[in-house]
């Protein structure tokens, strides 16, 4: 009897300190980096899915239940799926407004913000391109607001939080001088993308989207439009078609037959790697030596 | 010419009546004066004593904020439209159908088709949903229906709490009930244009619910394990007494595991209520306050759904719900009994297709006819959406489930339906 009490015991929570939910992988990875073993980490969506429609699933409210902090993405990314999970956990720590609430793109200059509104547009984000995670130059500020909430809620590991974070930051700046420079080559190039997914990365290295796949945001493909792309990447002479790994692949790839451009899948997120493996990977793919 | 006399007129006044106030004016201001200096020299003094750490202090969360000022535009709740309407066609007139009974359940002329109602176009309602925080501890909603025929029906209002702590939430006002699975739904949520059988047969249209209150609790465990309990006015229309007392009771027990990629939901449900009856006049109408008490109404609920992602949007669904209603009436217990199963398959952002059968196959009433037959529907439906805010459906339903001038009729009916979102998308649960 004691024994299962004691097993009962210890499988609750009590002795990990902080227990984070993060929205999605690169949230998740970035906590990992900044508390180390000091905290949780759940990454409720997966990388391979859509980041605008998580499916919901009742086992993400068992993760916000028990949640000290829920680190969102923002921007109105999340809006299709967090709301509803997020009333059903129950869990006064973590609502909107409260100390374990925290809102990443609060902290990130959002850009793409439209000028006016209209579903005419297709789905667009009232507040701007969500998608910032994509800049690799964010990625530090990124780690910084969460270092600071970290030790806000837990300041009993503050040092920990703190000399990790610089860890990162002086690791992270290396490797964006390896980008930097990797990327240098494809500045004032054109591409043509399924969503307008990637534009952090890409307007950081200054190549320009010439052309989307699907004709407006949330609006799948259509063979006018398709025909359209085929002709403006033959007559620009566009040599790359990125997509992410959620929407079908075959349009990319019949543009990419009909026109002679390259078609390749990106990772939109962190996935089973870490962010450097995630950024390594980006580079190379879409900036090949 | 009047209107500037009269002001020289006033201004004058004014003048006259200024002289002495205007040197006391000129007094408090030279007081003001002196006070404001003296602040501004104990301030500096404050200043100098004070420690140079503001100013060294390292970087704060607020100080990172970018766009705290641009975000909040306004504070009105809210807002979403939506609109059902469509084209209907069956095998069976207007004034019959409206006149169909559910042998056991709905009695001729009793039974209430807000949706689809006509032989040939409809328009179903237009939906006004808003919704908003109150204040730190409340969420409050309300969402109206604005019916082809242009009445109007609140179908909930209600408010929530926001931070209870130790994982409760409470809810009070005019709600549908978590009971089972599909209850809660409203009707463009609902996975087929019309309502499951034995849903419509025991709880009618609008689901079991009404002016409540409700409290929820979630464990803290990963598995999710949600328990609550409800408390309504009884209606007769749902089965229950219709003296007016806090008399159903509800509670339910829901989980979900996931295995792999595929999520597994079950729950059971209970209601309780009285199955009082209002004791009628000679000239069939109710007397007030005078009611034959037969016992007890007890309604139990079961559900399963199995849910499976598949590439490219796609998913696989498969739900199914049994429930039974035990309800005292004179010399005997009533017993009914039914459910309804579908697949849905989901194939891509925008088609997806489904079927459904309905069953009630225990109907025990002590009414000779309701035992004759077993009523059941089968149904399949086509749908396509262009986009994630508008829908195009088109069912038929093979409907072996009413009766027209007591005599079994099998109806067929193919309903072609659009239903649009218009502004503030609320985002669906699972």
């Amino acid at each position: 009897m004691k024994k299962i009490l004691i097993a009962l015991l210890c499988s609750l929570p009590i002795f990990a300190s902080v227990h984070v939910a993060a929205a999605y992988p690169y949230i998740g990875e970035l906590v990992k980096t900044v508390a180390g073993d000091k905290a949780e980490v759940s990454v409720i969506a997966s990388a391979s899915s859509d980041p605008h429609f998580v499916t919901p699933r009742p086992s993400y409210i068992g993760i916000l239940r028990s949640s000290d902090l829920l680190i969102l993405n923002g921007g109105g990314l999340e809006i299709g799926w967090i709301p509803p999970l997020l009333a059903q956990a129950n869990n006064a720590k973590i609502i909107q407004g409260s100390e374990g609430y925290l809102d990443l793109s609060k902290y990130v200059k959002m850009i793409d913000k439209p000028a006016s509104l209209s579903r005419a547009q297709g789905d667009v984000h009232a507040e701007g391109n969500p998608h910032y995670a994509l800049d690799p130059h964010i990625m530090p500020t990124l780690a910084k607001v969460i270092m600071l909430k970290l030790s806000a809620i837990d300041p009993s590991n503050k040092s920990v939080y703190h000399a990790n974070y610089d860890a990162f930051a002086k690791h992270w700046s290396d490797k964006l001088k390896q980008w930097d420079a990797a990327m240098a080559p494809c500045r004032n190039t054109e591409v043509v993308q399924y969503h307008e997914l990637f534009n952090y990365f890409f307007n950081r290295y200054g190549i320009r989207t010439a052309a989307t796949i699907e004709p407006l945001p949330g609006i799948s493909p259509s063979s006018k439009h398709t025909m359209e792309v085929i002709t403006q990447i033959r007559s620009e002479k566009i040599p790359l078609i990125v997509q992410d790994d959620y929407h079908e692949p075959k349009t990319a790839q019949f543009i990419a037959e009909k026109s002679g451009a390259k078609a390749v899948v990106l990772a939109h997120d962190a996935g089973n790697g870490s962010l450097d493996i995630w950024f390594d990977s980006l580079v190379a793919q879409t900036c090949p030596r | 010419m009047v209107k500037k006399t009269v002001l020289s007129l006033v201004c004058s006044g004014a003048l006259f009546a200024g002289n002495t106030e205007v040197e006391q004016l000129k007094q408090q201001m030279a007081q003001l004066q002196q006070q404001l200096e003296q602040m501004q020299q104990h301030i500096a003094a404050l200043e100098a004593q004070a420690p140079k750490e503001a100013t060294a202090q390292e970087e704060s969360l607020e100080s990172m904020e970018k766009t705290a000022t641009s975000s909040v535009t306004t504070l009105l709740p809210d807002i979403a439209l939506i609109l059902n309407g469509g084209y209907t066609s069956r095998n069976v007139s207007n004034i019959k159908y409206a006149n169909a009974s559910i042998p056991g359940f709905i009695d001729a002329g009793a039974m209430e088709v807000p949706y689809n109602a006509k032989d040939g176009f409809n328009l179903n309602y237009a939906e006004v949903a808003m919704s908003s925080t109150v204040d730190p501890y409340l969420d409050a909603s309300a969402i109206f229906h604005i019916h082809g025929d242009g009445g109007v029906e609140i179908e909930e209002a209600y408010f929530v709490t926001r931070a209870l702590d130790y994982g409760f939430r409470f809810k009070a006002g005019k709600f549908k009930s978590a009971f089972g699975r599909v209850n809660e739904k409203h009707h463009h949520a609902w996975n087929f244009e019309d309502q499951e059988l034995i849903n419509n047969a025991l709880f009618g249209p609008d689901g079991l619910g009404g002016a409540g209150a409700q409290l929820q609790w979630v464990a803290p465990t990963p598995l999710y394990l949600m328990a609550g309990f409800e408390l309504f006015n009884g209606n007769p229309n749902q089965g229950f007494s219709a003296k007016e007392s806090a008399s159903t009771a509800v509670g339910y027990l829901k989980t979900s595991t996931d295995v792999g990629d595929a999520t597994l939901l079950a729950g059971l449900s209970y209601a309780q209520g009285k199955s009082e009856v209002q004791n009628l006049d000679g000239l069939g109408d109710p007397i007030p306050d005078s009611f034959t008490d037969y016992g007890q109404t007890r309604v139990y609920g079961a559900d399963l759904t199995l849910e499976y992602p598949l590439a490219d949007y796609g998913q696989l669904i498969w739900q199914n719900e049994w429930m039974q209603r035990d309800k005292d009436i004179e010399r005997m217990t009533q017993k009914q009994s039914g459910y309804y199963s579908e697949l849905l398959y989901k194939i891509d952002e925008n088609w997806a297709t489904g079927i459904r059968y309905d069953d009630i196959y225990q109907n025990r009433t002590g009414d000779p006819l309701t035992s004759i037959n077993h009523l059941h529907r089968s149904s399949v439906k086509l749908e396509y959406k262009p986009f994630e805010f508008s829908r195009f459906r088109l069912q038929y339903n093979q409907d072996h489930s009413k009766y027209i001038d007591d005599q079994a009729k099998t109806i067929h009916e193919v309903m072609l339906n659009y239903t649009l979102e218009l502004g503030a998308h609320g985002a669906h649960a699972f």
